[in-house]
């Protein structure tokens, strides 16, 4: 390795100071650093920042060495800026402190009484410790990636690193002395000191020349005011909890913070440090017992702390081009739904809804009335069938979310309460669950035992998305943008099929039609699906692994940072939706009026299925919604509908089987004409859930008996 | 060579080829096991071994693979290295010079471990009699034994110059004060989670493939010891960290020694009556287990299927962990009689600690819940992991004793105490405290609650006692006989029994399998019987087929997984 030119480098990076500059829209030219200078000589600023960014577009591969050599450059920097800064003194500079006081007097002293060409000996002279009132900082290259600290190991002592972590410690802010000053008690003669390590020897007997001719032994006193000390603080931090292998505990590591980069954290923040990461030197006898041994730490010069969000955002961004194109295969949306609590078997309609709820529809704001974009789901059922295994599910998954039981909430329950502060006796407000997942999922389990103030503010919540709070003088709104899944146990133990949901679950109608969807999940016997469970089941069991479906389940944090990603998509409908939209209710309507539905079907409905079809754009990761997605929002609606209504389709009469249903769907279609579409036919049933298969198999059933005849084509059917 | 009394220096010359002949198991079983033998006994430097749980892991440590010394007389240079050591033993007139170069400075990992916490009685007699060394090697390490100052004194020209030093002056404002001598108690310093006083703790460094260690893995470490008293003033006198944090990580070598190790290996299990090697030894486990049987339905009162299961719990372990943990099987045995003279409870218990080799028996007394600490928690002034009971390693049996409850108030710490026990026992994952989040550790701590009603806690598998009206009467007689029952050699085979069943290879032919799916398939249309329920059967089935000594699962034994589970469920009450 060839030794490098530093005087070389030196020449370039006095040129990077004085000459880099950016220029702004306008063709401006701004001296970032030069003007920097000016503030620096005139004591205005202390701190100078280097953006290895800048020098990167400046020389390459100085600013590569920089990282691999931190202190030596900083030095070298500190030496160039300290060289520069006299020309850039524009007017007189007033004192600011003792310190420079000192320094003048001194200044003043030697030119009065010093001849110019006697050469002092180094100790006595002002070391540029004491004289340079700036301080240099690099930041580190933004395309570098903060480290685990875990990652920062042997190799990297002496370089430049960022690593992330939380403070655990941080010590109070104490001065350190950075130059001793003595003064000879014999000669007068005064000492400087320049201490890098955090203890030091002092010095007692004075060098000058004096007192060694002398050999008078004079004897130095350490002299505070003249003494130059630094801000100085210690922080600990740790990993992040994601940042730990299983089965390890987080590591830590010691940080030094000098100057102005002190005061920067407290502990619990989440902070990302850039330093040089440093052996501690031992000095002395230690150095030689301690078994050669190092402690190590960060010589901090820049810290800055990161808030949840800005984490969030960062993690979206890290979805590899890998995992984007098995997220955007052909199945992506059941892959994606069967990752949803993967160790449930089945539900698969359930699961697609709960997805849909995570990504959420768009809101929308015509004329100042807000109509929101969250939905919301209720899955009811039989006890033991994973509602609440779902809901935890969710609950870890989603980015911000709350888990509470309608019943176990404290007393600021769901919404807010009015808190008297001990302290001050000011009046505070306190958020509940559902002010504090805000933009989030609010998973309420127990959901029919909600105590009844939080169950009327709930209603306004769910549409409104904000909660009013008039209480002991505090009149305010606060937001609520959540989507809500909410559990509920049916109210006899049992669902059952013969109540209406009201009594079955004992909330109000207008509570329920609030939910974009309903879910009733029931346990029942059903052969083949039990025999598939049973055989996955004995899979895992046999192998210790979940079988080899059709998909893998994609793991948490890909998920979540796909949903984010799909949250940044805002879809519009297309004009020449809407009547297809608009025709689709009415025939919800229609068939609501029917049928004797348990369930209701009203305008809510066709905002649910606005709501659902923008989703599942989103989730396409499209800006506009199609034909097929409003279809498979319709699709769902139905399936959450037949959950309900299916249990007493059984008893009494013969259920009707699929073919009847279908036909009941073409007769319908059909109405007074004669022939029908087979295309519409099949778009028709699409909606109502039904795949191609099984209408041709209705079509091939009810042309043998002679219903109806179709052409040679097969795109046209007619009545008989 | 001898190669049991092998010195640092020796290793190294031929590490590869030392390393070799360390892995054979008549050398590797030959080194001392400090375990049982007194550390005072070896002289520092010595090839020793340990066998311990990974309590806490502390930050790396950089030390100079290479140094040059210069002897100031000759002025001739020789190269050092401080691999293994922990001081570099340096004479006078020597000067010693470091390579400022990075790549001469190496990492090494320094972990906390503690002997496995709830090892039984049994287990320590018995690795005391195979391994105590019987006459202790001479020891001579008292020359070193002055403190550090005398050094400084004596040793007039070291190597930082002049002869009387004017004290140091620290340089971050308050100047420290001599640490206090004893600023912690012993059972601070060992932080054993089971708070055992006589429990033993070292301090490991590990070189290689460190990454492979976990959090309460149980390991068996040969390294070099290092108790060199020298170390503790040498290291604690640093400008970083606090006292008490120094206090913890440089404790005194002669209670925590240091070992560097030079290779470890995981244990299977901990009992010492079964080497590694020896697992298939034909041993009779369908007779075994027969005795064992007889033994535990008598002290169950007669009832012969709690002994059924409680058999199946003592044998099991988690053995897959995707999503949900398989293969735990919580035991709940409740409506336990209460005897006027006699504690059922512990009766019972103090026959199982003589069985497996590592338990723990905790009376859940409102006390207890409201006072002991259960899970691990950072204590971010000691900068170390303070212990608590559910820090435990593998398959070590926690008994917990719910008669002893009594009405009252549970506070704070004592309903996080319940939730942290029902979520260990649900999930087998304990989340240990960092104040500032908690990270999840998996655990494989077979729990079996013992109470009056149903307990509290949740469990996998709950069954109510049915008690021999005659048998609770006489109960303190059946204790004896049970005592005499319990030979020495039927004790030997029932200990070799349980850990041998557990390692059985376990396997599920396509026909048994075909058969299950059947039946549950039946079982659903007959009754109302969920995936759980099949998960449930399935382990058990599996229990008993390895219990009874058999590798694959055959139709007999989830037929009688089945017919336990009718009976159980018949006995529960409505």
């Amino acid at each position: 390795m060839g030794r490098r030119d530093y005087d070389k480098e030196r020449d370039v990076l006095k040129t990077f100071l004085l000459e880099f500059c950016t220029q702004n829209s306008d063709g401006v030219k701004n001296f970032k650093y030069s003007n920097q200078l000016t503030l620096l000589a005139h004591r205005e600023q202390i701190a100078l920042q280097v953006e290895l960014d800048d020098l990167h577009t400046f020389d390459e591969e100085l600013a590569n060495e920089i990282i691999d050599n931190t202190r030596r450059y900083t030095t070298l920097l500190s030496d160039i800026v300290f060289e520069l800064l006299p020309t850039f003194v524009e007017r007189d500079v007033v004192a600011k402190d003792a310190l420079d006081v000192y320094i003048e007097h001194r200044q003043m002293m030697e030119q009065r009484t010093r001849r110019p060409n006697v050469v002092r000996e180094a100790r006595n002279q002002f070391p540029p410790e004491l004289m340079k009132r700036f301080e240099i900082y690099f930041k580190d290259l933004s395309t570098r990636k903060n480290q685990p600290i875990r990652e920062v190991k042997a190799d990297q002592l002496g370089r430049l690193v960022t690593v992330r972590g939380i403070v655990t410690r941080c010590t109070e802010v104490k001065p350190i002395m950075s130059v001793a000053t003595y003064t000879c008690d014999q000669c007068g003669a005064e000492t400087y000191q320049p201490i890098a390590s955090l203890s030091f020897m002092p010095e007692t007997l004075c060098p000058s020349d004096d007192c060694k001719v002398n050999k008078s032994g004079g004897r130095l006193y350490l002299q505070t005011r003249g003494s130059k000390f630094v801000k100085f603080q210690e922080l600990k931090i740790q990993e992040h909890s994601d940042q730990v292998p299983v089965g390890h505990i987080p590591r830590t590591l010691t940080v030094f913070c000098r100057g102005e980069v002190t005061r920067q954290a407290a502990p619990g923040d989440h902070i990302a440090v850039t330093g040089i990461f440093l052996p501690l030197v031992r000095q002395g006898f230690r150095q030689i017992t301690a078994g050669l041994l190092s402690e190590t730490y960060l010589d901090a010069h820049r810290v800055f702390s990161l808030n949840k969000s800005a984490e969030d955002e960062l993690e979206s961004n890290q979805l590899t081009p890998e995992q984007l194109a098995t997220l955007t295969e052909d199945d992506f949306y059941s892959k994606l739904a069967l990752s949803i609590a993967p160790e449930i078997y089945g539900h698969e309609d359930v699961k697609k809804a709960l997805l849909l709820l995570l990504v959420g529809g768009v809101d929308k704001r015509p004329d100042g009335m807000k109509i929101r974009g969250n939905i919301n789901i209720c899955l009811m059922g039989d006890p033991g069938v994973a509602k609440s295994q779902l809901l935890g599910f969710i609950d870890r998954l989603a980015l911000r979310s709350q888990y509470t039981t309608g019943r176990g909430s404290s007393g600021v329950g769901l919404t807010a309460a009015v808190m008297k502060d001990p302290f001050t006796g000011e009046m505070m407000l306190e958020g509940g669950a559902l002010v504090l997942a805000d933009q989030g999922v609010c998973c309420i389990d127990e959901f029919d035992k909600m105590a009844d103030g939080d169950r009327t503010a709930i209603h306004e919540v769910m549409e409104q998305q904000t909660i009013s709070i008039a209480k002991a003088g505090i009149l305010t709104c606060l937001n609520a943008r959540v989507s809500i899944l909410a559990a509920a146990n049916p109210a006899y133990g049992r669902y059952n099929p013969k109540r209406t949901i009201e009594q079955n679950i004992q909330l109000p109608a207008a509570l329920l039609s609030r939910f974009d969807l309903l879910w009733l999940i029931q346990d029942k016997a059903d052969r083949d699906n039990d025999l598939r469970l049973a055989k996955h089941i004995t899979f895992v069991h046999q192998n210790c692994k979940q079988p080899p479906g059709p998909s893998e389940a994609l793991n948490m944090s890909v998920m979540r940072k796909y949903i984010a990603l799909c949250k940044l998509k805002e879809p519009v409908i297309p004009e020449d939706l809407t009547e297809f939209i608009v025709e689709a209710y009415v025939e919800l309507r229609k068939e609501a009026r029917n049928s004797k539905d348990m369930t209701f079907t009203s305008a809510r409905n066709l905002l649910g299925i606005l709501r659902l079809s923008t989703a599942l754009s989103r989730l396409r990761l499209s800006n506009v919604v199609e034909k097929a997605d409003v279809n498979e929002a319709i699709r769902l609606m139905e399936m959450s509908k037949d959950s309900l209504n299916q249990t007493f389709e059984n008893k009494g009469y013969r259920p009707p089987n699929v073919n009847d249903k279908i036909f009941a769907i073409i007769r319908e279609l059909a109405g007074s004409e004669k022939t029908v579409k087979v295309s519409d036919v099949l778009e028709k049933c699409a909606s109502k859930g039904y795949n191609p298969d099984q209408v041709d198999g209705c079509i091939e059933e009810y042309e043998e008996l002679n219903v109806w005849q179709v052409n040679q084509t097969r795109s046209k059917l007619t009545f008989i | 060579m001898d190669f049991l009394h092998i010195s640092i220096d020796e290793w190294l010359l031929n590490e590869e080829e030392n390393m070799k002949r360390l892995q054979h198991d008549a050398i590797w079983n030959k080194i001392p096991l400090i375990n049982t033998n007194e550390i005072h006994n070896f002289n520092n430097g010595t090839l020793v071994r340990f066998r311990g749980m990974i309590q806490d892991m502390y930050g790396p440590e950089y030390y100079m693979e290479t140094f040059e010394v210069r002897n100031e007389a000759t002025n001739e240079i020789t190269r050092g290295t401080s691999k293994y050591m922990d001081l570099v033993s340096c004479t006078e007139g020597m000067d010693v010079r470091f390579i400022e170069d990075p790549r001469h400075t190496r990492e090494r990992h320094c972990y906390v471990a503690t002997s496995v916490p709830g090892l039984n009685k049994w287990v320590q007699d018995c690795e005391r009699t195979q391994f105590t060394i019987a006459a202790p090697p001479a020891a001579s390490s008292t020359s070193q034994k002055r403190p550090i100052d005398d050094v400084m004194d004596v040793d007039g020209d070291n190597p930082s110059g002049s002869g009387s030093l004017p004290k140091k002056v620290s340089n971050s404002g308050s100047c420290k004060e001599t640490p206090a001598n004893t600023l912690c108690s012993m059972e601070h310093l060992l932080n054993h989670p089971l708070g055992d006083a006589n429990a033993k703790v070292c301090h490991l460094k590990v070189y290689n493939e460190s990454d492979s260690l976990k959090l309460n893995d149980v390991c068996e470490f040969v390294g070099f010891l290092s108790i060199n008293p020298l170390i503790e003033s040498a290291l604690a006198d640093t400008d970083l960290g606090t006292e008490l944090e120094l206090q913890i990580h440089h404790p005194p070598t002669s209670v925590i020694p240091r070992i560097h190790v030079v290779h470890f290996k995981a244990l299977n299990h901990l009992n010492p009556l079964l080497s590694d090697s020896e697992v298939n030894n034909g041993l009779n486990l369908g007779a075994i287990k027969k005795d064992l049987l007889t033994l535990l339905s008598q002290l169950f009162m007669g009832d012969v299927l709690a002994a059924e299961y409680l058999i199946c719990h003592l044998i099991s372990e988690i053995y897959s962990r995707r999503d949900i943990p398989l293969g735990k099987f919580s035991l709940n045995i409740f409506n336990l009689p209460k005897l006027e003279s006699i504690d059922v409870v512990t009766e019972i218990y103090k026959f199982l600690e003589r069985l497996v080799p590592a338990s723990h028996y905790l009376p859940l007394t409102l006390e207890n819940m409201n006072t002991l600490s259960f899970t691990p928690k950072k204590d971010y002034d000691c900068n170390r992991l303070t212990s608590g009971i559910l820090q435990l390693s593998k398959n070590t049996h926690l008994v917990l004793d719910e008669t002893k409850l009594q009405e009252g108030k549970l506070n704070t710490c004592g309903i996080q105490a319940v939730k942290t026990l029902a979520n260990a026992i649900k999930d087998q994952k304990v989340a240990y405290d960092f104040n500032y989040y908690p990270i999840v550790y998996e655990c494989d701590i077979p729990f079996l609650i013992l109470s009056e009603g149903k307990s509290m806690l949740p469990s996998d598998v709950g069954i109510p006692l049915a008690p021999e009206e005659a048998s609770i009467k006489t109960f303190s007689e059946i204790l004896q006989a049970a005592d005499h029952f319990l030979n020495p050699e039927l004790l030997t085979n029932i200990r070799k029994y349980l850990t041998q069943a557990r390692l059985i290879k376990y396997d599920i032919s396509e026909e048994v399998q075909v058969v299950i799916q059947e039946e549950f398939v039946r079982m659903r249309q007959n009754s109302n019987i969920t995936a759980e329920d099949l998960h449930g059967l399935l382990v058990l089935s599996r229990l008993i087929c390895l219990s009874e000594g058999n590798g694959t699962l055959n139709v007999s034994c989830w037929k009688k997984a089945c017919e336990m589970e009718a009976k159980r469920k018949a006995r529960l009450p409505k």
